[in-house]
């Protein structure tokens, strides 16, 4: 996935350090999805990530005029969000999504649309955790110093172990 | 071939799992509580009262800006929080409590004790205004 680049993440924060509402708004566009992958790939419950990803937004308000590299908010972002999610009760994550929502407009192309997820978390679920999780950051298009934020790995890990999960899902999904 | 397989998955996990709307509402919301002017004190300590011995539910919470102190008891009564606390050095500021739904407003005696009862609980943020016309703003902290 490519994020929008003609406005860089550090032009953003300089904005909305001015009062720019807009430019906020475009930061919580931005990196609202990853924010929640991040919770959700800690193992919180829905409530629990809406939890830890409120939190990190109000953090960024108080923080955000004293970033040291406001070009990579992105990473403070990531950090700060796992860190919220650590505090957080633990619960498993579902193995299996219940009840995928209907994606198509008629209910043959809602059946195939449901057939596909149906197939695509039976696959992920015989993934390992850790790669269910990574490959879920790098859709969520998280860069690699993100993920290494998200995660708590080191950057170099974050290459041979996408190309390993990513093998295994293709395997998984029969390609 | 690869990065076509996470386009695909990042619209199944936004399929599987949404981020909720209301959250991102919420997310943009926040920036309501931008108050540039305001120093920061950061939670510094929080402990568990013990009294003859036994942890009490009751949580004594520390801030500190490096000049100014503000000590908060925080007491459970049900699903909210009662706050009992000083600001040292004392002055006779006005205390509003955030919640980022709810605020509750609470005036400073001249010795700078506070009382704030029915604090939603979970994330809140103290505001402090005080005489000479500067704010002290807390973490936001889990109480």
């Amino acid at each position: 996935m490519v994020r929008e680049t003609r406005v860089t993440a550090g032009e953003l924060v300089a904005h909305a350090c001015r009062g720019d509402q807009p430019a906020w708004d475009a930061l919580v566009d931005r990196f609202q999805p990853l924010l929640w992958t991040i919770a959700r790939t800690h193992g919180l419950d829905r409530a629990s990530a809406e939890d830890a990803v409120q939190a990190t937004w109000l953090r960024l308000v108080q923080k955000i005029g004293t970033l040291w590299d406001p070009e990579s908010v992105g990473s403070w972002l990531a950090t700060v969000c796992r860190n919220e999610a650590r505090a957080l009760v633990r619960v498993p994550l579902p193995r299996h999504p219940p009840d995928a929502p209907a994606a198509g407009p008629t209910p043959e192309e809602q059946a195939l649309a449901r057939d596909h997820l149906t197939r695509t978390a039976t696959a992920l679920s015989t993934l390992s955790d850790r790669c269910q999780g990574l490959l879920r950051l790098l859709a969520a298009a998280a860069t690699y110093t993100e993920v290494s934020a998200a995660l708590n790995v080191p950057m170099g890990s974050i290459g041979p172990t996408r190309s390993r999960c990513l093998h295994h899902l293709q395997e998984a999904l029969g390609e | 071939m690869n990065e076509d397989l996470l386009r695909t998955l990042h619209r199944d996990f936004q399929s599987l799992d949404p981020v909720p709307a209301g959250l991102t509402e919420a997310a943009k919301a926040a920036f309501a509580f931008r108050d540039p002017d305001a120093r920061l004190a950061t939670l510094v300590s929080a402990t568990a009262l013990t009294s003859a011995g036994l942890r009490s539910a009751t949580r004594l919470v520390t801030f500190t800006t490096g000049e100014t102190t503000i000590t908060v008891e925080v007491t459970p009564t049900g699903p909210t929080r009662s706050l009992t606390g000083t600001l040292a050095p004392a002055a006779a500021a006005l205390l509003t409590v955030h919640s980022p739904t709810a605020a509750v407003r609470a005036p400073l005696d001249p010795g700078g004790r506070f009382i704030a009862d029915d604090i939603p609980s979970g994330l809140v943020m103290l505001h402090l205004s005080l005489p000479d016309g500067t704010s002290i703003v807390t973490n936001w902290t889990r109480l």
